[in-house]
C-alpha cells in the first residue's frame, strides 16, 4: 500500500500542492539564477562604453551580458531628460514583476501546506477513534496504527511547507538585492545631453 | 524559453520527481519465515492440556526456567516441540486473516477465539471469546481457524495428545 493510500484523502491535495510549489521553486531558481543584474564591475564597463561609444554600443553590450535588464539600460541611456525618470520607473517596475511572479504563491503554499497536514492527522484520528469506539477489544498497537497513518499527512505538508518557506526566503532576498542594485544604477548612469 | 515554457517544464519536472518518489518503497521489508511472509499481528495464546486451566506461552515459558535445575529432558523437548508446533498454528492462521478478495483493511478491532486441537491435527469446539463489534471480521478470524485446520501437522513426540489454546487475533489498519 502506497504511502498515498495509507495518508488519507488529505494526501492528495497535499501531492498537488507539493508538485505546483517544486514547480514554482524550480522556475524561480532559474529565473533568478539566469538573470543576473550586471556586477559592479561590468556596470562601470558599460558606463565606460557609454561614454566611449555611445548609447547603441553600450546597449549592445547589455543584451549580450544581460538581456533582461535591456529595457531598464535603454531608459537609463535615453536622452530623453523629461521622460527618462518615468521610462526608468516603469521599465524597473516591470523587471521587477517578472521577478516577483508567483512568489506570492509559494508564501501561500508553504503556509498552507502544514495546515493542510494537520487537518489530515486530525480526521484521520476521528476516524481511529471512532473505530476503536465500536470495537469491542482493543489495545495500543491497534491505535497505533490508525495514528502513525494519520501523522504521515502532518509530515507531508511538513515536507512540502520546510522547502518552500527556505526558496521563498532565498527568493526574496535576491529580488530584494536586484531592486537595490537597480536603484543604484539608475542613480549612476549619468543623463546623457545628446544622442552621440 | 518564454516564461511559460520555462513553467511548464519545471511542472514536468516536479510531476516526474514526485513520481519517482512514490515509487521508491518507503516500508520496512516484511521478515521473512521460511516460505511465507510473517504479517505483523499479535497473537495472545494460551494453551491447556484437557481437564486444565490454561496455561500461557510465557508461562509455560518460565516454568521451563525455573525447572532447568531440576531438568527432565523429555518434558523439555516436548514443550519445545509444543512451543514450536504452536507458533505454527499461529502462523497457518495468520497467514489466512485476511481471506483473498476481503475488503477487511479499513476496519481494526481484536476478536478472541478459543478452540481445540485434537490428536489429528484438526481443530474443533470454535468459540468466540470476545468480538471486535464487527461481524465481518469476527467471521473472518472464524473461517482463519476453520481453513488452517488440519493444516499444520504435529512433531511425533506430541502425538496422541490435544489442547485447548486461545488465540486473540488482531486486525488493524493495512497491517
Amino acid at each position: 500500500m502506497s504511502l498515498l493510500q495509507q495518508g488519507g484523502f488529505m494526501m492528495w491535495p497535499l501531492l498537488i500542492l507539493s508538485v505546483a510549489a517544486l514547480a514554482v521553486i524550480l522556475d524561480r531558481l532559474v529565473v533568478f539564477t539566469t538573470r543576473r543584474f550586471p556586477s559592479a564591475q561590468a556596470l562601470d564597463t558599460l558606463l565606460e562604453t557609454f561614454r566611449t561609444q555611445g548609447r547603441a554600443a553600450a546597449l549592445g553590450s547589455v543584451e549580450e551580458t544581460a538581456p533582461a535588464f535591456t529595457a531598464f539600460f535603454a531608459a537609463c541611456f535615453s536622452p530623453d531628460r523629461a521622460h527618462r525618470e518615468a521610462a526608468i520607473q516603469a521599465a524597473g517596475d516591470e523587471i521587477l514583476f517578472g521577478f516577483n511572479a508567483r512568489l506570492d504563491f509559494l508564501s501561500t503554499a508553504a503556509a498552507t501546506a502544514p495546515l493542510m497536514g494537520l487537518l489530515g492527522t486530525v480526521l484521520g484520528m476521528i476516524n481511529a477513534f471512532s473505530r476503536l469506539a465500536s470495537a469491542a477489544d482493543v489495545d495500543i498497537t491497534v491505535l497505533a496504527g490508525g495514528i502513525w497513518q494519520a501523522l504521515l499527512t502532518t509530515a507531508a505538508g511538513l515536507c512540502i511547507a520546510i522547502p518552500a518557506v527556505l526558496a521563498h526566503r532565498w527568493f526574496c532576498r535576491e529580488y530584494d538585492k536586484i531592486a537595490h542594485a537597480m536603484q543604484h544604477a539608475a542613480r549612476l548612469i549619468p543623463v546623457p545631453d545628446t544622442e552621440p | 524559453m518564454t516564461p511559460r515554457q520555462t513553467i511548464w517544464t519545471c511542472l514536468v519536472i516536479s510531476l516526474c520527481l514526485h513520481w519517482l518518489l512514490l515509487e521508491q518503497h518507503w516500508h520496512q521489508a516484511p521478515v521473512p519465515s521460511g516460505e511465507t511472509v510473517v504479517v505483523p499481528v499479535n497473537f495472545d495464546l494460551s494453551v491447556a492440556t484437557p481437564g486444565t486451566i490454561g496455561l500461557s506461552l510465557d508461562q509455560w515459558g518460565a516454568d521451563e526456567q525455573e525447572k532447568t535445575d531440576h531438568a527432565d529432558a523429555a518434558r523439555r523437548l516436548r514443550q519445545q516441540a509444543l512451543k514450536k508446533f504452536l507458533a505454527q498454528v499461529h502462523s497457518a492462521v495468520e497467514h489466512r486473516r485476511r481471506p483473498p478478495g476481503s475488503d477487511l483493511d479499513d476496519l481494526i478491532g481484536n476478536v478472541r477465539y478459543r478452540f481445540r486441537i485434537r490428536p489429528d491435527d484438526t481443530f474443533s469446539d470454535i468459540v468466540m471469546l470476545h468480538s471486535s463489534g464487527d461481524p465481518r471480521l469476527d467471521a473472518a478470524a472464524r473461517e482463519a481457524i476453520r481453513s488452517a485446520s488440519g493444516n499444520v501437522k504435529r512433531p511425533a513426540i506430541l502425538k496422541g495428545r490435544s489442547w485447548t489454546i486461545t488465540i486473540t487475533v488482531k486486525y488493524q489498519y493495512s497491517l
